[in-house]
């Protein structure tokens, strides 16, 4: 009961923050022209269809893949980090924190700078996803000793890491023209300024099949709680359950990357919350990740663009705005429970 | 004579240049409640780990009901066999019921016969009052029983207990292994990691003592936990004495050297 009420919140919370998002900026729209323009977009014809062309098209080339790309990336890095916590045990484990973020901007910069082309728009994220694969293997394989993860051994694992792939995209940036230097400073702030729905659509088609993969997952994610022994003894298959995890996340994790920069602390801030709410069980904690990600990701976005105006704020300053004192209080409830998670 | 369920044969484990088990021989009919007693680093976690399918022989032969165990597939090992481990970490904050009912997880759900299982492992391992709880702010030894539940609930026929009693106070140590005796009475087959060897002379069909990888004895208690054995295998001595009840019981010979001789 309580698992559908904070769920119904959290859907209400989402489209409202999709309507005031598409309302809000330089143009004002109203929200019958948003609900119209929406209505259009799915092939249904009604009388709220704005009249005004400036307003049609500006909705729909501007703020509406804004608002669909945001709410997409934060669904990723929330269904990502949900994932990489499950498969660490460890509420800490998060792909910003741990470095896959920045790993996958490596190669997507890389890709950027080098002009490969290969896939059109997504060779961008096939770099992004190869790269941030080898992060979290990297991550995995370090922070993990005898089937279980020190909080100690994961952050300084992130912090080699980061350090790795910062020096890999200051080079890159060396390397690049001007024009791709500024690109790559944009993402690694983080931005979701400037999306196109073909964008959105290549996001999309990474992010609906791996979260619905996820949530098929979520009974062997609880069992892998017991430990890997132990959910192994209860019939899972924990090899496969792990490297299949660790393409989830760096599947979700670059296609939050490829186009909209690292954006830190959502994988870590949203389940981590979800949790508090309803319980550690990863169905719901799923399913209440991916709506929560999306809000929040579609309200700070929404923060980025209209707290100064006629500026662009980096919605990655904002999530670590957030994320940052939050991590302080996860960090300070570990210590006090002698470092350990169990 | 029942059916074999374990059979090993010329077991070997190694781990570098050591062996934890070197030689191993051993028949497990269904049934008997087998416990498998000996010191520190003995192997007697890494026999169970064999048995479960955890660790893989690197020489010799483990067979369950007449399959080699790596040949079994994960989730029908699940439904024969369950395993309750020395460790008991859970990640997150799950409730006690939440916990056990993860027990029931190789079986294909089927809510009515779900809860009567449930019901029964949560009484006999004496937990009932925990249910709600988060396992996270349990004790070690509420910890421990909350497994074994979870364990009982798998429902299996076979049941592989690593140091059950470790963590638990008198009673519940006496409560888990009159539990398990009681499964092997009515055809179950448990197989039992014991420090305390009245314990095991106590509850036991059979005891193997194991030392430095190799079986030094097996048998009935009686035959297996004599003085001179056991002053071999764990280097102290000890006197047997007879419990209230008849049974064996092991303790260390305290009094210093001459007086035992007179």
């Amino acid at each position: 009961m309580k698992r559908l009420a904070v769920v119904a919140t959290l859907i209400g919370v989402l489209l409202l923050g999709l309507v005031v998002s598409a309302r809000v900026g330089q143009l004002p729209v109203s929200t019958t022209d948003v609900l119209g323009a929406t209505l259009a977009r799915l092939g249904i014809a009604s009388d709220w269809m704005p009249s005004d062309e400036v307003i049609a098209m500006t909705l729909e080339q501007i703020r509406f893949p804004r608002v669909a790309l945001s709410a997409l990336v934060g669904a990723a890095l929330a269904v990502g980090g949900a994932v990489m916590q499950a498969i660490f045990g460890n509420p800490l484990a998060e792909p910003g924190v741990v470095g896959v973020s920045s790993g996958a901007a490596l190669g997507a910069a890389a890709a950027i700078v080098s002009g490969i082309s290969v896939a059109g728009g997504a060779s961008v994220a096939v770099a992004a996803f190869v790269s941030g694969f080898v992060a979290t293997v990297l991550v995995y394989v370090t922070a993990r000793a005898n089937g279980r993860t020190e909080v100690v051994t994961l952050l300084l694992t992130g912090i080699a890491v980061n350090a790795f792939a910062g020096a890999g995209i200051a080079l890159v940036m060396f390397m690049g023209d001007t024009a791709s230097r500024e690109q790559i400073v944009f993402w690694q702030l983080g931005s979701l300024n400037g999306a196109r729905w073909q964008e959105v659509a290549v996001v999309a088609v990474i992010v609906v099949p791996t979260t619905l993969i996820a949530l098929a997952l979520a009974r062997r994610y609880d069992l892998l709680s017991l430990g890997e022994r132990s959910a192994s003894h209860l019939g899972v298959r924990v090899e496969a359950l792990r490297i299949g995890s660790i393409a989830l996340v760096a599947l979700l994790t670059a296609a939050a990357v490829a186009f909209a920069g690292i954006i830190s602390f959502v994988g870590l801030v949203v389940p981590h919350s979800m949790r508090m709410l309803l319980g550690p069980s990863h169905r719901g904690l799923l399913v209440a990740s991916v709506i929560a990600g999306a809000a929040l990701l579609v309200w700070c976005d929404l923060l980025a663009r209209t707290a100064v105006a006629g500026a662009d704020l980096p919605i990655g300053m904002i999530t670590a705005l957030i994320g940052g004192p939050f991590f302080f209080v996860l960090i300070r409830q570990a210590r006090s429970r002698a470092g350990g998670w169990g | 004579m029942s059916d074999v369920v374990y059979r090993v044969r010329d077991l070997v484990v190694r781990r570098g240049e050591r062996r934890l088990l070197d030689g191993v021989d051993l028949d497990v009919p269904a049934g008997e409640m087998l416990a498998i007693v000996g010191p520190n680093g003995a192997g007697k976690s890494t026999l169970v780990g064999v048995l479960a399918g955890d660790v893989h022989p690197d020489h010799g032969r483990v067979e369950l009901e007449g399959r080699e165990v790596a040949q079994w597939r994960p989730r029908e090992l699940a439904q024969r066999r369950s395993v309750l481990l020395q460790s008991h970490a859970v990640s997150f904050g799950y409730t006690v019921d939440e916990i056990i009912a993860m027990g029931r997880s190789p079986w294909p759900a089927d809510s009515q016969r779900d809860a009567a299982v449930i019901d029964h492992a949560v009484r006999r391992a004496d937990v009932a009052h925990l249910r709600d709880r988060s396992y996270l702010v349990l004790s070690g030894g509420e910890r421990a029983r909350v497994s074994l539940a979870r364990v009982l609930a798998q429902d299996t026929p076979i049941l592989l207990l690593d140091e059950p009693t470790a963590a638990l106070d008198l009673r519940h140590q006496e409560d888990v292994l009159r539990c398990a005796a009681e499964d092997a009475r009515a055809g179950r087959t448990v197989i039992v990691v014991l420090h305390d060897l009245s314990l095991a002379a106590a509850y036991a069909s059979r005891i193997v003592m194991l030392d430095r990888g190799r079986v030094a004895a097996q048998g009935r208690p009686r035959d297996v936990l004599t003085p001179e054995r056991v002053r071999t295998v764990y280097g102290i001595d000890i006197a047997l004495l007879t419990g209230p009840d008849g049974s064996l019981l092991v303790v260390p010979d305290r009094r210093p050297t001459p007086e035992r001789n007179r």
